[in-house]
């Protein structure tokens, strides 16, 4: 797997250490984990030689199932290195993984990426277009990230690829706008607006991804927790007060509020906040053998360990 | 004008006679000016009604100076109405046989009735037509109280009685714009009634054929003269007993509303009042939904609420709900009215009238979903984005799905416009039952476009909106008097998921959805009679 520092890797390296029927985790990334049954390789996939490197120690020690996780969130003074992760990491792994004729390949992507639009059904299925977000650089690199590994499954179809595009992932262990927005003590709404949002549980997010390695089937799954909410709702189980604020007022405060550095509303956020973006999980479900667990209230509430 | 052949039997009615003109003028709202925007409204229809409307101050005038010049005008004025437009082909849709010999010349007066034998009330009719002549206002009400529900061709018969006893005294111009719709049928009795009460042999030829359309013509000018029209049987009442009516109507509301337990049902209903605007704001507590929004524990909380409008304010009258299938059906019903009101009152229809049903839910249009607090309470009460996903997933869960083809230009239409059902979008509800092999029902509502009526449109495009629309009680409704009927479920002619890419199906099959929904309509106006009280 590569980004085993990140939050979701982190989580996912200790359920694959628990896992009996994992051999050995081979992880690629900058900062050695600690674990047993670990082969640490330090990788920058930002270097221009980071395919040869991956090559070279998949091909002695040749894996079933190839994680890529290695993203960052991008803000701030990091935005280009997280855009550099996504693009040029992305192509670098999915170039040694043609070379390698690599079995599987699990690539994480969001079902913000769908964007925050008035034209939605009430229930999105994979195959409806990626619209993307306005002003988040973040997803417009995932759907750039997803139009590449589509190529690359086309023409590699020895290769299972997995795309699975999760519902905003929150937990305690989780780091994103998403948790940060709800583990503020007060969260802004749209006056007028209350759509409806569905959170999905860390450990299901992780389950999910478990679930890949034994699929018979690959391709693009929605992954999504249990039930929806509104979001007012939603932000009373994570235990924050919402605040419906009028819209041209929010958008003028939380500009104002994210140039000095304030804010814990993430801009693109507030089309979320508008138009609700809900994915349909059947697939997932059907093909994947997965199922959460954790209901959406359940899973904002164990941003604070409640629950 | 075709409006009784649709109203008697919507389905068996081709795409010939459309509607649309028609109708607007068919229920001019009569109730405040009746004279004016019958006029006005008239106009935009079709060629015939629009001389009809130039032709109307003549026979306004013509009719007020007396009944002496009227036989001596008659011819006159009949080539103009029959140069104007003898629309003939709508005899054939007429469901009853029209003869030749009766319509030619002063046919007995047996021909008449038995052409419009159907009617129970004939005889009262003709007997009231002789004690008429002195007061037609004052008889123009038992008549039109004696319709028959609406539906069975029973309701022409008594307003053909009525425009021939009026006839006796003016000869030439008779009102009852009731018997407009019912093209032929009327016509036949009119003839032989002209020709043998005023005993104008002459005139009967000259009706026959060409002649009868005109003479409806005639008859359209004729409503601003005389107030009552059958639609609203009671709009003839002086103010004092409208008045009576409408203190009747708040009473019975506030007995309704306070009976009982008065504390807790009325704080019940606050409560799902308060709940539902919280709701809508998005500040109440701990909603739990299924996964398309709707909240049970809201719906509940506003059952009270619910109740109280659905059997005390609104008053709905539901008929031919026995209609609506088991299993996955698409609901095609008018719509009306700035608020739409009647997708949340189809759906307590079918859970009150069908509790067998798995429960319905209803499409709107994105204006409606996306439109703060509004489309948020809607969508907490059941309400799904229209779209043909969307209606797809819903009939695969075997739902009922209610469904409003006329869209936002359903809520836009004016109120002078609101007996015209507007465009069915692009017949995208019949290519969903076509490719789902479920059936159409047609719904009529009426009523929905009292409740909120769009009195003017204020431009707001500042808001970002395309108009601000002005209604009464802003968003609030009123007291109209609601009546849903359900048709039988469409006849598709074998059409199958193959012919969903089939356009002329689809347009025919959407086309008859809506004749059959306007047909219904009218129906469903003549037997409600006031919109509001009484």
């Amino acid at each position: 797997m590569t980004g085993a520092s990140g939050d979701l890797g982190a989580l996912l390296l200790t359920h694959l250490q628990r896992d009996p029927r994992v051999e050995k985790i081979l992880v690629f990334d900058l900062a050695q984990p600690q674990g047993e049954r670990i082969v640490f390789h330090h990788l920058d996939l930002t270097r221009h030689d980071a395919e040869d490197e991956l090559v070279d120690a998949l091909s002695e020690e040749p894996v079933d199932a190839l994680f890529h996780l290695a993203f960052r969130r991008g803000s701030g003074g990091n935005a280009a290195l997280a855009h550099e992760l996504e693009i040029s990491g992305t192509l670098h792994v999915l170039a040694a993984s043609a070379r390698l004729r690599l079995p599987r390949l699990i690539i994480p992507s969001l079902t913000a990426a769908y964007g925050p639009r008035p034209d939605h059904p009430a229930q999105i299925s994979e195959d409806a277009p990626l619209h993307g977000v306005d002003r988040s650089r973040y997803v417009r690199d995932k759907l750039e990230l997803e139009r590449q590994v589509e190529r690359f499954s086309a023409a590699h179809p020895e290769t299972r690829v997995f795309v699975l595009r999760f519902a905003p992932i929150v937990g305690p262990h989780m780091d994103n706008v998403v948790v940060r927005l709800l583990s503020a003590p007060v969260v802004p709404t749209l006056l007028g607006y209350d759509p409806l949002w569905q959170a999905l549980h860390e450990e299901d997010a992780v389950r999910a991804l478990m679930c890949t390695l034994e699929a018979p089937e690959a391709g693009t799954f929605n992954i999504v927790g249990k039930g929806v909410m509104p979001f007012s709702s939603l932000a009373r189980s994570a235990g924050a007060l919402p605040i419906p604020v009028p819209g041209g007022l929010l958008q003028t405060a939380v500009r104002v509020f994210d140039t000095v550095g304030a804010s814990t509303v993430h801009l693109p956020l507030i089309g979320f906040l508008r138009y609700a973006v809900i994915a349909d999980g059947r697939r997932a479900a059907e093909q994947l053998g997965f199922v959460p667990e954790y209901e959406t209230g359940e899973a904002a509430g164990s941003i604070r360990g409640m629950s | 004008m075709s409006r009784g052949v649709l109203g008697n039997d919507p389905f068996r009615r081709g795409a010939a006679a459309r509607p649309e003109a028609e109708t607007g003028e068919a229920k001019p709202p009569s109730k405040s000016a009746p004279k004016k925007r019958g006029a006005k409204a008239r106009k935009p229809a079709s060629p015939e009604a629009r001389s009809a409307g130039t032709a109307a101050p003549t026979a306004g005038t013509a009719k007020a100076p007396g009944r002496a010049a009227g036989p001596s005008r008659t011819p006159q004025r009949k080539g103009g109405g029959s140069a104007a437009g003898p629309s003939t082909p709508r005899k054939r849709t007429s469901p009853i046989p029209a003869e030749p010999g009766a319509e030619a010349s002063g046919a007995p007066r047996k021909d008449a009735s038995a052409a419009t034998g159907v009617a129970p009330s004939k005889p009262a009719g003709v007997k009231r037509a002789g004690s008429r002549r002195t007061s037609p206002v004052a008889d123009q009400k038992p008549a039109a109280t004696a319709l028959p529900p609406a539906g069975a061709p029973a309701p022409e018969t008594p307003s053909t009685q009525r425009r021939a006893s009026t006839r006796h005294l003016t000869p030439v111009a008779s009102p009852s714009p009731a018997t407009r719709p019912p093209p032929i049928a009327p016509a036949v009795p009119e003839a032989a009634q002209v020709a043998d009460v005023v005993s104008l042999p002459p005139r009967a030829p000259a009706t026959s054929r060409p002649g009868a359309p005109h003479l409806m013509l005639v008859s359209e000018v004729e409503p601003p003269v005389e107030p009552p029209q059958p639609r609203f049987p009671r709009d003839e009442d002086d103010l004092a007993t409208r008045a009576t009516r409408a203190l009747e109507f708040a009473r019975d509301l506030a007995a309704a509303g306070l009976q009982g337990p008065t504390l807790t049902r009325s704080a019940r209903v606050g409560r799902g009042l308060i709940r539902a605007a919280l709701s809508g704001v998005g500040s109440l507590w701990g909603q739990q939904v299924d996964p398309y929004g709707r909240d049970p524990r809201l719906v509940e909380d506003l059952e009270p609420l619910a109740k109280l409008l659905y059997t005390h304010y609104w008053r709905v009258t539901v008929q031919g709900a026995v209609h609506v299938p088991e299993g996955p059906v698409l609901l095609v019903a008018n719509h009306a009215g700035v608020m739409p009101f009647d997708g949340p009152v189809l759906q307590q229809v079918l859970t009150r009238e069908r509790p067998d049903l798995n429960e319905a839910r209803w499409l709107v249009e994105d204006q409606i979903f996306h439109a703060p607090f509004f489309g948020t309470l809607f969508n907490r009460l059941g309400a799904l984005r229209a779209c043909p996903q969307n209606a797809r997933r819903l009939l695969s869960e075997q739902r009922p799905v209610i469904v409003f083809p006329e869209g936002a230009q359903g809520l836009g239409k004016p109120y002078r416009e609101r007996g015209q059902l507007k465009r069915f979008g692009r017949g995208g509800f019949v290519k969903i039952a076509l490719r789902a092999r479920v059936p159409i029902v047609p719904v009529a509502i009426v009523g929905s476009e009292e409740t909120s009526p769009l009195m003017a449109r204020l431009p707001g495009s500042i808001f970002g909106l395309g108009y601000i629309p002005v209604t009464p009680l802003g968003p609030l409704p009123l007291p109209a008097r609601w009546m849903v009927r359900f048709g039988e479920p469409l006849n598709l002619d074998g059409a199958g998921p193959d012919d969903a890419d089939n356009l002329p199906v689809v347009q025919r099959l959407s086309e008859r959805t809506r004749d059959s929904i306007q047909g219904m309509r009218e129906a469903l106006l003549r037997e409600r009679g006031g919109a509001w009280f009484g």
